[in-house]
Order: C-alpha cells, then structure tokens, then sequence
C-alpha cells in the first residue's frame, strides 16, 4: 500500500485490523454473556409473579365465559319480537333487569382487573388473593343464578304473549 | 479516556435505573423483557470495558518509560528532570518551613548544576552536537511510546465493543428468544 492510497478511507482503528485480537474478545465476551443469560433463565427474577398468573389464568378464562353467555342471553332477550303490549312490557322489566345484571358484570370485570393487580405482586399477599379470588367465585354464582331467574321470566313473558295471540 | 469516564458514569445510572423500575418489567411481554434484558448486558459490557481501559490507562500512567533506566544515553542531564533536578527532593504538597529550606537549597544546586552543564557544553561543539542529537531521539522515542499507548486504549475499546456487541446479539437470538 503506498502513502496516497493509505491516505484514503475510513480505518476503523490507528493500527491494522487483526481478526486474532477480535475473535478473542469475541471468545470472552460470549462465554460471559452465555453465562449471565444462562443464570437468568435458570433463575428468573419474576418467578413469583409467573406463578400467581398461572394460578388465576383459569379464574379469568372462567369468568370470561361466564360473561360471554350472559352478553348472549342478553342480545338474544332484547330482540324485539312482540307486538302485543303486554309482551312488549315483560321485555321492558328484563331489560331492566339486564341492565342491572350488566352492572354485575362490571363489577366482575372490576374483580378481574384486581385480580390482575395482585398477580404481579409478591407471594406475601398469596392470602389476599385466595380471598378476591373466593369473592370473585361467588360474584360469578350469584350471576349465574340471576341469569336462571332472568331466563324463567323471560320463558313465561313468553307463553303468556303467545297465548294472548291465540286468543 | 473521556468518553470511557462518561460510559462508565451513565451505565452505572442506568443500571440503577433498571434495578428500580425491574418491578414494573415484569407486567411488559416477554419479547420485550428479552429486549430490555439485552440492553441491560449491553450496559454492563460497556461499563465493564471502559472500566478496564480507565484501569489500562492509569497502569501506563504509572509505567516508567525504559530509556530513563539509561542514565548517560537516555536520562542525560539537559533532557529529563529526572537527572537534572536531585531525586532526594522532597515533593510533599504541605511543606513544613524545614521542608521549605531544603527544597530551595535543592533547587538552587540543581541550577548551579544546570548553569555549568551549559556553560561546558557551549565551550564544546562537539558534546553540543551529541546531546542535540540525543535530544531529538529521545522526543521521537518518547513521542512513538505516547502514540502507542494511546492506540492500545483505543485497540482495546473498539474490539471489545464490537464483540461485546456481536455476541449479545448472537445470545438474544439463540438465548432469549
């Protein structure tokens, strides 16, 4: 190389590049990095944390259901399907009633939501958790049996419209 | 040495920063804690490395340079302070009014010393010439131990960096991922 070629281009380092010296470096540096990325998987910081989320994933997957049948009992009950007004008022109270039992599933999506705030917290609060997650059962019951009380009323509401029809 | 200074204040920061906000990571998905992970080894790397080139630089700062072991050739009297002022100074920041005297008396023979040195080599051409001649040496030789250790900081800093580099990314990918 003579002195005006040299005097071109980017050189990266004063000296010459040396493929020894990096591979080397190289060396180390993956042996330490491997180690250090091998601890932290073998010993996750969050492990806790991952724990507690497995534990209420079936919680949520149920309460999800639990919300989904009721939004299509909903949307099936507020079809309109009758002319005659006492069926029209019938669909007028389960509405009502609707709107409340949404309420419910709002408070169910609060539970959720608290549920999910405690998962990433530490084992100390185990105990909280096992009691938002009884209270977050009874919530789904008691939704459960007004759905069935809903159901009966709307299957009666029902009947007596179409027997007046008849008449 | 600058920036390595600067890499080493702000990657000791960060990772203070990382170790306080390490609990709310745990929410993010995990690709991006496999992100936040990698800069996290990237950070520790490059504080590691500028720490070492800190440590390399004051290691050469402390070297003596081996010509100075050469007391007529490569230590001559006009050149380096070394064979020029007495080495039985005392340098202490504080003096005592005892220390005070004794470095001035010190000083005062150096310069009778330094005066004479002069005076005889001027009175020969010949020794004038030698210890031109040595100076210039000297300089380039003290010049080229400058330059090269001023290379190997930089040596140091750009192939660890870049392996550093290369190897998180290779870790991430087979690793983390």
């Amino acid at each position: 190389m003579d002195l005006n070629s040299s005097r071109r281009g980017f050189r990266l380092l004063p000296g010459r590049w040396s493929w020894k010296s990096f591979v080397c470096w190289f060396a180390a540096f993956l042996a330490l990095n491997s180690a250090i990325a091998a601890y932290v998987r073998r010993k996750p910081l969050s492990h806790q944390n991952q724990e507690i989320s497995q534990a209420v994933a079936p919680i949520r997957v149920a309460l999800e259901l639990e919300a989904q049948e009721i939004r299509s009992v909903r949307s099936e009950v507020a079809m309109p399907d009758g002319d005659t007004k006492p069926f029209s008022e019938i669909t007028k109270g389960i509405r009502k009633r609707m709107i409340r039992r949404k309420a419910g599933l709002d408070d169910v999506e609060a539970l959720l939501g608290a549920v999910d705030r405690l998962a990433v917290m530490n084992s100390r609060q185990q105990q909280t958790l096992t009691k938002a997650e009884a209270s977050v059962l009874e919530a789904a019951a008691n939704l459960k049996q007004l759905e069935r009380a809903t159901l009966k009323q709307a299957e009666a509401g029902d009947s007596s419209g179409s027997n007046r029809g008849a008449r | 040495v600058g920036v390595c200074k600067q890499i080493v204040a702000f990657g000791a920061a960060l990772l203070g920063l990382v170790i306080a906000f390490f609990p709310r990571l745990t929410d993010v998905a995990p690709f991006w804690q496999s992100v936040v992970g990698a800069a996290a080894l990237l950070t520790v790397n490059l504080t590691g490395i500028a720490l070492f080139v800190l440590v390399w630089f004051f290691v050469q700062a402390r070297s003596r340079y081996p010509f100075l072991y050469l007391e007529r050739m490569g230590n001559a009297m006009p050149f380096f302070y070394y064979q020029t002022l007495d080495r039985h100074r005392s340098y202490k920041p504080l003096p005592s009014t005892k220390g005070i005297l004794s470095a001035n008396r010190f000083f005062l023979t150096d310069l009778r010393k330094f005066a004479r040195n002069l005076v005889d080599e001027d009175e020969d051409v010949l020794t004038r010439a030698r210890h031109e001649l040595q100076q210039y040496y000297l300089l380039i030789v003290y010049q080229g131990y400058l330059d090269q250790y001023e290379m190997q900081l930089v040596h140091i800093f750009v192939y660890a960096s870049l392996a550093s580099l290369l190897s998180i990314l290779i870790v991430w990918l087979f690793l983390w991922i």
